[in-house]
């Protein structure tokens, strides 16, 4: 098998954290460009796995929401997914051929709850009972900072004085190509690192109310004026949207070329935002293990080489006479 | 032959009463007279894709 | 009612191979490789690492059609190398970046909990 011989053509991407949270994380990533960050951001959103309730089996509802209405939302339930990744998917588990309810592919879960009294009960992620500890509702409570309001967690249905829920539900892991429930993160946007250049001699041929009115042309704010200078500066290039508003507005005022902005093509800021599910840093992490397993997968087999050895040998001889 | 057709409750729908009704009965409550009656939920568990 | 399954889009069906490999007919060291599968994920990825190739005179990936979950990349090289060459550099290197990638990202990662 040919082993690629020929020079490597590899890069080395630098990574700078600028800001992490548990559900949150701002990075750099330089020295790539914009297909491995693409593909990182696809991952992400789609591929990295996480477990989320697949099959609910109601025994008692005489809840306002029907049985359907139920088991949609608690799929859509955010469960704790550290563990996804050594899982199995319940269609390749051998111990439960298919049956999915298994220990190795699955997590089971109780729900009861029945409202006694005349004051509505609040059934919520946290009445579901889980069967494995390691697999349970995300808690946001410390995610919403104010302790002022109770945390009570995600509401699924609301009972009055009679009304009852009884079920069972199984978990399982998929990814968010099957069904966005699966899906570990709630944003993962990046944009390309814009270079800004302000031509300082054209700068100074503006009178101080020009210069105020062009830097308001921005619709975020990414120039603002010294006020001891007089100057132009730029603040905040990230906070440039690729608009051209600068622009148009330089051109309109008779000075174009007043501001000259790239975007660096091999420069790009990540913002990750996760439900819970994952850690936001280990989404990353995991989102480039997956991204390998693929890259793994599309190698070349065995059986394909050597058939095309054979056919390549054929045709030598056919070219030879 | 046939096995003896099972009375079958049903739930009045004004009074909420239960009520047995077998075949050839008139569709109505005995306690309020009502002409709507729901049947009741199936008592087996049933099975949902929580998709 | 009658939608396929969401997996038909990432399982690979029993019986069909994950990559398939068919020289041009016309054109010495031109290929195609269709990758079942597979989608703008892999495809723009390796279209991308073999441009960095010096010997890859053409590469380009199509997606025929949003319902067949198969993507073609097609490779053209000079003699120096062939597609085949070319193809497994290109994941070897990616593979690579991403080795490297991790462990850069890990790195930053503990520097930043030590600062908590």
């Amino acid at each position: 098998m040919e082993g690629g011989g020929g020079a490597s053509y590899q890069r080395f991407p630098v990574v700078k954290v600028r800001e992490t949270k548990d559900d949150y994380l701002k990075f750099e990533l330089r020295g790539t460009d914009a297909s491995v960050a693409n593909a990182l951001r696809r991952v992400m959103i789609a591929e990295v796995p996480t477990i989320a309730i697949d099959l609910v089996e109601i025994e008692v509802n005489s809840s306002v929401l029907n049985d359907e209405f139920i088991a949609h939302r608690l799929g859509l339930v955010p469960l704790t997914s550290d563990r996804a990744m050594s899982m199995r998917f319940s269609r390749d588990c051998d111990a439960c051929d298919g049956d999915g309810q298994c220990e190795f592919c699955s997590v089971e879960f109780h729900l009861r709850a029945k409202c006694m009294t005349d004051q509505t009960l609040d059934v919520t992620s946290k009445d579901l009972i889980s069967s494995d500890h390691t697999v349970v509702p995300v808690d946001f409570s410390d995610a919403l900072a104010d302790d002022s309001a109770e945390q009570k967690g995600i509401t699924i249905v609301k009972l009055r004085r009679g009304q009852e829920l009884r079920l069972r539900a199984i978990a399982r892991k998929g990814i968010g190509k099957d069904h966005a429930k699966w899906s570990p993160a709630a944003t993962v946007t990046f944009m390309y690192e814009p270079e800004i250049h302000i031509n300082e001699d054209l700068v100074e041929t503006l009178s101080l109310e020009e210069k105020q009115s062009w830097v308001e042309s921005s619709p975020t704010k990414v120039f603002d004026i010294n006020p001891n200078t007089e100057q132009v500066l730029v603040v905040d290039p990230e906070a440039y949207t690729y608009d051209e508003e600068v622009i148009k507005k330089a051109e309109a005022m008779g000075k174009p070329g007043l501001v000259e902005i790239y975007a660096k093509e091999d420069s790009f800021i990540f913002t990750v935002e996760s439900t819970g599910a994952i850690k936001a840093s280990q989404l990353v992490l995991n989102a480039i293990d997956v991204l390998k397993q693929k890259l793994d997968a599309v190698r070349l087999s065995e059986d394909t080489v050597e058939a095309d050895d054979q056919f390549g040998e054929l045709g030598a001889h056919m070219r030879g006479g | 032959m046939d096995p003896q057709p099972e009375p079958v409750s049903y739930i009045c729908g004004d009074c909420g009463m239960e009520n047995t009704l077998k075949p050839g009965d008139v569709i109505q409550c005995r306690e309020c007279g009502y002409r709507i009656l729901y049947k009741k939920r199936t008592r087996r568990i049933i099975q949902y894709e929580a998709r | 009612m009658n939608a396929p399954d969401r997996y038909e889009r990432f399982v690979v069906p029993e019986g069909t191979k994950k990559v398939s490999y068919e020289r041009d007919t016309k054109i010495i060291n031109a290929a195609s490789f269709t990758i079942e599968r597979e989608d703008h994920t892999i495809g723009n990825i390796l279209r991308m690492q073999l441009h960095r190739d010096d010997n890859v005179l053409f590469a380009g990936y199509k997606l025929p059609h949003p319902l067949q979950y198969k993507i073609i990349v097609r490779v053209h090289t000079t003699s120096q190398s062939s597609p085949m060459q070319a193809y497994n550099q290109a994941i070897n290197d990616l593979d690579k970046e991403l080795d490297h990638l991790r462990n850069a990202f890990e790195t930053e990662m503990a520097k930043h909990s030590r600062d908590y």
